[in-house]
């Protein structure tokens, strides 16, 4: 089995304990797009989608959808949404035909997302082991309450991922590396295994071995989440591209949660309509040649009816006029920044929030990157469109 | 068309009025209206009424005015063209008149804003004028409209936020002397500049209060004006322009294309330029909005409009006072009946009546802008000695 090139996203925002966390307006959705759309013009080989996540936004929402649109892909393509961690993720690569996209998404913090293309080329994954035990000392219910966890971490170690470990590490001539412990775990587990990294849960693997490609180390992966352990060695046959997306991080507020709570009213049927151009960043192209975001049945230009089509519009801008806003505006979370953006090589403006940065640092004429975001939750439903990403400041 | 005049205006003092519903405060600002005309009125002697209400409360506008004043035996008509509601219903009444339908007609403009908790009710107003699967989730709420257009002024023009603070230090120095005013206090540029940020650049004293009035005009036409008064206030022009509604699609936000069209078209109606004007009532919902409008109705130069507050010549006394009345700033706005109150103000302004007297004040103009800056509506008043 093989993969041909790597993503990695780490959203921007830490926690008080220094921890990458999601900005309000990321979910597993925003996560998958983040890291996937890195890969992109070899998204166009990709015939099927595999998200393994441990932590889904929800059982039934609108994550494929979301995620198929803002990757750019046909809406028909198979999306497998797949529930587990760090051993889930290597068995779905293990399984996987050329021509799926794997997905792998962390919510939680420590938070990431990573994308692997499983196609001929050169990282090859072979000599699978799985070893499973009945181990359930870290639970995660349904209901979205935190995780239950029962308390003996030497249980859990020694009993859960030592001993799974062990048994699927086998002789070989590559390094260990482990993924699906917390940092400080990592490099014990297995005598000699390389120093761990902070993600432990589905991003963990990918991002262990997008960190071998760029280092051109081959590695043994073990991947481990309580009882269970798969491995699988991780050979390098020449260079893989491996895309990162990473900012400058900013300390994320307590809560993101609004002053006070408010139902923002929704319309699905609204929505729906609008879909393919807000979740794609697509605008309603007329015969004429005139671009029109949002798409409308009528062209501003030359008065033609129903003569448009959605086009794909370019993801840099500018900022053409922006403000923050810091009064308590009911189910938002404050201070959001607004902008109105010009999108470059077209006449096309978008009002959009601003993200990833704290409020009121992108001027006017400030350049950046169009997103895709969840913008707000209405009546429990996430809504999806594009925010504006400023270019970092390199001092 | 025949020339119509403003033969009677009232209003009840804005603010929030927790011990008034919206009948009580119709049936006291007809009465007030009713009571100014010079030579008296009966309520049957109005043939037509069009009432301008931008939140219906308490059910069906048209017959809760026709209800609430015993006008149950004429046509009534409910207007609604968001902030700009109150000077576009005198348009519509104007072309009944002027046309010769109707000799009398009622304009009574009211909302209530303060019967339902604002945080509740927040979206349910958002949802009425935004685009529910674009704009609605973003949170454009009204102030951050208003900012995108003042936020791109100021970085084409070096406008500061001191410049928006002389503004609200105006109309509050104007306001604190108007009993019909909401916020009757004078405010300091430093009060002004310390206040807690709404949406920057716009502090809380930049921003108007949530105001509940009424207020109203009764027109008529030439031939039937001298039964009711000898000083007559005419009705030159009246103009209304749009906009488009999205921010995305506005030309440039460094101006309000609404307003430039409804000022020129009053203007060319009226026959008389910016120049002429002697007082106005221009809608500063937001202490910005105001400072950019001077431009747009062609009171100074493109990029002038900040030199214009340095040198106070929209203050009384000056060049071109502009809102004696405390504008929306101090005298509040409750949105259907802003534009009327504006025009009882340069109704008593224009017959030399007015708390802060213009002196000699002969032409005037009254202004609203909305809908979020889709949408201007502009009337130009002479006053009875022309
Ligand atoms: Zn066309």
């Amino acid at each position: 089995m093989e993969i041909s090139a790597l993503a990695t996203y780490r959203p921007s925002w830490v926690d008080a304990s220094g921890r990458r966390t999601l900005g309000p307006d990321e979910d597993v959705a925003t996560l998958a797009v983040s890291a996937g759309r890195l890969l992109g013009d070899r998204l166009a080989d990709v015939d099927r989608v595999v998200l393994v996540t441990r932590r889904p936004d929800a059982l039934l929402g609108t994550t494929p959808e979301v995620v198929l649109e803002g990757l750019g892909l046909d809406a028909a393509t198979p999306f497998v949404e797949q529930v587990g961690g760090a051993p889930a993720t290597v068995e779905t690569l293990l399984a996987a035909n050329p021509g799926t996209l794997v997905l792998a998404v962390d919510p939680l913090a420590p938070a990431a997302s990573a994308a692997a293309l499983v196609q001929a080329g050169s990282l090859v994954l072979d000599r699978p082991a799985t070893a499973r035990h009945s181990v359930p000392v870290r639970t995660v219910p349904l209901t979205g309450a935190g995780d239950r966890v029962y308390d003996d971490p030497r249980l859990l170690r020694e009993q859960g991922w030592k001993r799974a470990a062990a048994e699927v590490v086998k002789e070989g001539m590559h390094p260990v590396t482990v993924a699906g412990v917390p940092a400080k775990v990592a490099g014990s587990l297995v005598r000699g295994a390389l120093p761990g990294i902070p993600e432990n849960e589905a991003a963990a693997p990918l991002l262990l071995i997008a960190r071998a490609a760029t280092d051109g180390q081959d590695v043994r992966l073990v991947a481990v989440e309580n009882g269970h352990a798969v491995a699988v060695d991780v050979t390098l046959a020449g260079s893989v591209p491996v895309l990162t997306a990473e900012r400058a991080t900013h300390p994320a507020p307590a809560t993101w949660e609004p002053a006070s709570a408010a139902e923002i009213p929704a319309s699905p049927a609204a929505y729906g309509r609008a879909f393919e151009a807000k979740v794609g960043f697509k605008a309603g192209v007329c015969s004429c040649g005139e671009r029109h975001y949002p798409p409308r049945a009528q062209c501003v230009a030359c008065g033609a009816l129903d003569a448009q089509h959605l086009v794909p519009l370019p993801r840099s801008a500018s900022v053409y006029s922006a403000v923050t806003v810091r009064a308590p505006v009911p189910g938002k979370t404050v201070p959001y920044a607004l902008a109105v953006v010009d999108v470059d090589g077209t006449d096309v403006r978008a009002l959009v929030h601003i993200t990833d940065d704290p409020p009121g640092r992108a001027p006017i004429g400030a350049r950046g990157r169009l997103v895709l975001r969840r913008i707000a939750v209405r009546a429990g439903v996430p809504d999806y469109g594009y925010a504006f990403q400023p270019e970092e400041q390199h001092a | 068309m025949r020339d119509v005049a403003i033969v009677g205006a009232g209003m009840i003092p804005f603010g929030e009025l927790f011990d008034q519903g919206i009948k009580d405060m119709v049936s006291r600002a007809f009465g007030a209206t009713l009571g100014s005309v010079d030579k008296g009125m009966r309520a049957d002697e109005i043939e037509a009424a069009w009432f301008s209400e931008v939140q219906s409360v308490d059910g069906f506008p048209a017959g809760l005015l026709a209800d609430a004043c015993g006008l149950t035996d004429i046509p009534v008509t409910r207007v609604e063209n968001a902030c700009a509601t109150g000077n576009d219903a005198i348009r519509n009444a104007l072309y009944a008149v002027g046309g010769g339908y109707v000799d009398v007609a009622l304009v009574l403009g009211a909302d209530k804003v303060r019967d339902t908790a604002s945080s509740a009710t927040f979206w349910d107003w958002m949802s009425t004028n935004r685009d529910s699967a674009w704009d609605l989730p973003l949170g454009l709420i009204s102030p951050a409209s208003f900012a995108l257009h003042v936020a791109r002024y100021m970085h084409e023009f070096g406008a500061t936020r001191e410049h928006l603070a002389r503004v609200a230090v105006k109309n509050h120095r104007n306001g604190a002397r108007n009993p019909y005013a909401h916020l009757r206090f004078e405010v300091t540029m430093e009060q002004v500049l310390a206040a807690p940020m709404v949406v920057e650049p716009f502090g809380l004293l930049d921003c108007v209060p949530q105001s509940d009035g009424a207020a109203a005009v009764i027109i008529a036409g030439k031939d039937v004006v001298d039964r009711y008064t000898d000083r007559p206030v005419w009705v030159r022009g009246v103009g209304t322009g749009m906009d488009r509604v999205m921010h995305a699609h506005k030309a440039d936000l460094s101006y309000f294309a609404a307003t430039r069209k409804a000022a020129q078209r009053a203007f060319g109606m009226a026959g008389v330029g910016p120049g002429d004007i002697d007082v106005a009532e221009v809608h500063d919902c937001f202490s910005g909005v105001e400072m950019m409008t001077y431009e747009d109705l062609g009171f100074c130069d493109r990029g002038e409009a900040p030199r214009l507050l340095e040198k106070e010549e929209t203050s009384i006394g000056g060049r071109i006072p502009v809102n004696p009345s405390g504008g929306l700033k101090s005298k509040g706005h409750p949105p259907g009946a802003t534009g009327l109150a504006q025009c009882t103000e340069l109704f008593e302004q224009l017959r030399g009546e007015a708390v802060n007297q213009v002196d000699g004040a002969r032409w005037a103009l009254a202004h609203n802008v909305g809908g979020p800056t889709a949408v201007s509506a502009v009337t130009i008043l002479e006053g009875p000695r022309g």
